[in-house]
């Protein structure tokens, strides 16, 4: 709280207690208003109004005070006797106290609730609201200023009023005295004369006597008439002629009396007689009457200044009332605006303490010792103290602040400079302690001792877990940056490199100096650093990543190629603001890769003159087979024909020929032709591994049924049953699997020759998930014991004589269904057909 | 039967020779039967040169039987020289050999082989096929017409 703030809250102070002094006036003046109408009666009504008027628009304070005020005007003006604080009546004593307690009642009583506006935000606001405030109380102590002036004219009035009615009256008072004075003067001398004359005539001591004590009280009465009328020179002349007159009347008395005394009453009577006793007396009265006169005159005189100043008074009276209670009036009003105008910023306040409150921050305001005056609900959820709890405390011993200096030496600053921020560490109420960034301001008066301090905290516990934990992160990425093999580096947005892991200077040999911003070009080679420039440019032109492998010198002097990478790091708006990049020494990889390309060269010209051999080979085989199906068989056909020749021009001529030696012959011949079925079986299994395959979707099926009508015509006594599934496709090589199918067929047909009929089925199973084809007969079967040899090359499971065959047809089906990705099996029991199964891969 | 239509059998293993000649006989067929020992004697005769010059080119066999393995000039070489000369572009040829190679197969008849007969081991069935031929070819085909070229006679 400044200086400033408590001199506008003084004066907000001030202004209602001037109200309650006006009030109490205004009312002190109706009621005199009223009195010729009230009299004595109801001395108090009016001053209740007015602390009615004074607690609704000032406040409590105020209307204690107009109580107080009220309570002594009424007591003073109005209660008998008048003007005075003397009380005869015990009963007014009882109206007194009742007045008293219920205007006390009055001002206690509380209209609505105010109490609870945000003190801290007050303390605050009411700074930031001074300003305005402050204008309105010049205009309002301007205000208060003529007020008071016109105040002090109308009771300075009313007082020389009053003041000129006692005078007017006290005058009246003093003209009766010296009537009265007059009067007493002029008797004691009528009964000094009458005492004298008695003694004339009688000589009666008696009558001297009495005489003597008219004289002595005449005396004493003239001087108190002479002292009353001091004031008035007229009336001392007056008195002047009065005492030489009566002292020659008593000379004339005391030679009479003396005469009376010597002479007897004869010579007295005769001097009494003679003598002008009379005229003196007469005279002495007529001085007496002109002093009377003269009094009565001034009677008159005062008698009219004192009811014109009565007169005078009431109007003043009149007058000063109606203002005040005009002032009265404005002033409430100005008040009244005033009280809008606090409501107002009460309001505001109220709001912005709201807004405190709602701070997560711990806004505490303390007094010049610092000493807790405030604590809004962020200090409470930061601290776990209450308000109640921390009011009446610092903040030190509360929080037990510890900072980086001693709390006195941060006092110490607080006080030479007037703030103090930094970070403390503070323990909540449940022992937990808690990082704090502070803010201390110190608040001062005038004079410039402190009042009050102000603090705001800011609970970053968590900023400093995040900022460990962001240290740590660094010292990890450092650890991590340096334990691995490449180099690497950081560079800003511009390109401008700041820093290198430990690799980097350890491969260059550079120092963090020379390699600062754009120094890494120093370890480049010279060739290459113009692309590498312009490369590294356009990324940091377009924030495109960079790529690139160029040469990096050591510090033994030799360059080595690198892969260089550059990712931009981009932040939340996607603008780069950083390039973290690696450098990888990829000699090694190069010389590897030149290795392997070295060495798959060598593979490459190996490969290609094992595929020349292996063309050559295969051409020597082709020109092999041609050889074998063409030189081999004719000899045989010479053998054979001519065996026939043999035959059919000698063996009816020859008997030898014609017996045993007709059957050698025909062994000759059936021994070549079994050379020459041999000879096309061995050429097709070759054709077959050396064709090239054509694959493509192929309906087994139909083969099939093609290969039966063909076995039928060939073996027209036989009886067949064919049973072949249609619709069975595969995808592979049409002539191929058509050779696969007419040696399995025709295998089929051959051992079921002694059945009839001779049953041969064609279809599919499912096979470990996949499909299976199978050709099945009800022939003779094998054992499964040799079902191993099968699938050789003139491999045989029965005579030749049994069933004729060169052994080679299942070699040649095994050999289609292994260049089909397939597998050949068999299953059989003598006597109990056989199955032979194939399959063949699925498309890719 | 046409005695005067000759066959011409371009084969050089003598015993085919024989059992070719024995086999036509054997079907009765006694046209005349022209042997030429290699390629190079079989055009040579077919285009009257060399050793046949003066020959009559005009008259072509009814049939030629063409073995493929020959010496000098190979089988289909022959049919190819054959087939691109004018005077005997119509030449009935037949192929007749012990190769069943389907490649041998697919150029003879590319180069425009009439019939293609592989010989078989056994002789009797050798001898119906070539009884059959030379019925089929000296018998039942009608020769194709003459080929008429005049640069032909100027080169005689």
């Amino acid at each position: 709280m400044g200086g400033r703030t408590i001199r506008v809250i003084r004066g907000f102070t001030t202004a209602r207690y001037v109200m309650a002094v006006f009030a109490v006036a205004a009312a002190t003046g109706l009621r005199l208003a009223f009195e010729p109408l009230l009299g004595s009666n109801a001395p108090y009504i009016i001053f209740f109004a007015a602390v009615v008027v004074v607690r609704h628009l000032a406040g409590r304070g105020p209307a204690l005070a107009a109580t107080g005020m009220g309570l002594i005007c009424a007591w003073y003006f109005f209660l008998e006797p008048r003007f005075s604080f003397v009380v005869e009546d015990p009963g007014a004593i009882v109206s007194l106290g009742l007045f008293a307690g219920i205007c006390v009642g009055i001002s206690l009583l509380e209209p609505r609730d105010r109490r609870r506006s945000g003190r801290i935000a007050r303390a605050w606001l009411e700074e930031e609201f001074a300003a305005p405030v402050e204008k309105s109380t010049m205009r309002r102590i301007a205000m208060l200023a003529g007020s008071a002036l016109a105040l002090g004219i109308l009771a300075s009035l009313l007082w020389t009023g009053f003041k000129r009615s006692t005078e007017a009256e006290r005058l009246v008072e003093h003209t009766y005295q010296v009537l009265d004075a007059a009067g007493s003067v002029r008797s004691h001398l009528e009964r000094a004369q009458t005492a004298q004359r008695g003694y004339l005539l009688t000589g009666d001591q008696y009558y001297s006597d009495v005489y003597q004590a008219a004289i002595a009280s005449e005396r004493a009465a003239a001087a108190t008439l002479r002292l009353l009328t001091a004031d008035n020179h007229g009336q001392q002349v007056l008195l002047d002629e009065f005492d030489r007159q009566w002292r020659s009347r008593l000379d004339m008395v005391a030679n009479g009396i003396e005469v009376r005394r010597q002479q007897g009453m004869a010579a007295a009577a005769e001097l009494a007689h003679a003598n002008r006793g009379k005229e003196r007396g007469d005279r002495l009265r007529a001085i007496l009457d002109a002093v009377d006169d003269e009094e009565r005159r001034l009677l008159h005189i005062s008698t009219m200044a004192a009811s014109a100043a009565d007169s005078r008074t009431r109007w003043t009276l009149g007058v000063g009332t109606g203002s005040l209670v005009l002032l009265l009036i404005l002033a409430g009003a100005a008040i009244e605006r005033q009280i809008q105008e606090r409501h107002q910023v009460e309001k505001v306040l109220a709001r912005q303490a709201r807004l405190i409150d709602l701070s997560r921050d711990a806004v505490i305001t303390a007094d010049g010792n610092r000493v807790i005056t405030g604590w809004n609900s962020g200090a409470l959820e930061m601290y776990g103290w209450t308000e109640e709890q921390a009011l009446g405390k610092t903040a030190h011993e509360l929080l037990h602040t510890t900072a980086s200096i001693p709390t006195a030496e941060m006092d110490g600053i607080l006080a030479r400079e007037g703030r103090w921020e930094g970070e403390l560490t503070h323990t909540r109420s449940d022992g937990r302690q808690i990082a704090v960034e502070g803010r201390q301001v110190l608040q001062r008066d005038e004079a410039g001792r402190p009042i009050g301090c102000l603090e705001i905290n800011r609970d970053i516990s968590d900023r400093k877990a995040a900022e460990a934990a962001l240290r740590e992160g660094q010292e990890e990425f450092r650890m991590l940056a340096n334990a691995i093999p490449q180099l690497c580096w950081m560079a800003n947005a511009d390109g401008w490199i700041t820093w290198y892991n430990d690799r980097w200077y350890e491969y260059t040999g550079t120092t963090a100096e020379q390699m600062q911003g754009w120094g890494w070009q120093s370890v480049h080679n010279p060739e290459a650093l113009p692309e590498v420039m312009q490369r590294w440019s356009d990324s940091l032109a377009t924030g495109e990543r960079f790529d690139m492998v160029f040469p990096l010198r050591g510090r033994d002097g030799v360059f080595r190629p690198f892969l260089t990478r550059v990712m931009p790091v981009r932040d939340q708006g996607g603008r780069v603001v950083r390039w973290f990049g690696t450098n990888t020494d990829i000699s090694e990889q190069q010389r590897t890769e030149d290795e392997i390309r070295r060495l798959n060269a060598e593979l490459g010209q190996r490969v290609r003159e094992r595929t020349a051999e292996l063309e050559a080979a295969n051409k020597e085989l082709e020109a092999f087979a041609y050889s074998v199906s063409h030189d081999l068989r004719a000899p045989l056909r010479g053998i054979d024909g001519w065996t026939l020749a043999l035959i059919e021009d000698f063996c009816g001529q020859c008997e030898k020929l014609n017996g045993k030696g007709r059957g050698y012959l025909d062994r000759v011949r059936s021994e070549t032709q079994r050379i020459g079925h041999l000879i096309d079986d061995l050429l097709q299994l070759s054709r077959i591994t050396r064709a090239e395959m054509h694959r493509d979707a192929v309906d087994l099926s139909r083969i099939a049924e093609t290969v039966a009508a063909r076995l039928r015509e060939a073996h027209p006594q036989r009886r067949l049953e064919f049973a072949i599934r249609p619709g069975l496709k595969a995808f592979g090589d049409t002539r191929l699997l058509d050779v696969a199918l007419t040696n399995l067929l025709e295998n089929a047909v051959k051992f079921t020759a002694p059945r009839t009929p001779g049953r041969i089925a064609f279809e599919s199973v499912e096979s470990e998930g996949k499909p299976a084809f199978v050709v099945r007969d009800n022939g003779v079967g094998f054992d499964m014991a040799y079902a191993g040899t099968l699938f050789g090359a003139f491999q045989r499971l029965h005579s030749e004589s049994e069933f004729p065959g060169t052994g080679i047809g299942l070699a040649t089906v095994q050999r289609v269904i292994h260049r089909h990705g397939g597998r050949i099996w068999a299953e059989a029991e003598p006597d109990r057909g056989a199955s032979f199964y194939f399959t063949i891969a699925e498309q890719k | 039967m046409n005695n005067q239509k000759t066959i011409l059998l371009i084969e050089d293993n003598t015993s085919d020779v024989d059992l070719t000649r024995r086999a036509l006989e054997k079907g009765r067929i006694g046209n005349q039967l022209v042997v030429a020992r290699d390629g190079e004697e079989a055009l040579d005769y077919l285009w009257g040169e060399r050793a046949f010059a003066g020959r009559d080119v005009s008259e072509l066999p009814a049939v030629t039987l063409l073995d493929l393995k020959l010496p000098k000039i190979p089988g289909l070489e022959v049919l190819r020289r054959i087939r691109t000369d004018a005077r005997t572009r119509r030449l009935p040829v037949v192929i007749l050999t012990s190769s069943g190679e389907e490649q041998d197969l697919a150029a003879g008849y590319d180069l425009g082989a009439n019939s293609y007969i592989r010989k078989p081991v056994d002789f009797i069935q050798f001898t119906q096929a070539i009884g059959q031929l030379g019925l089929y070819w000296l018998v039942w085909n009608e020769p194709p017409p003459a080929v008429k070229q005049p640069s032909q006679t100027s080169a005689v």
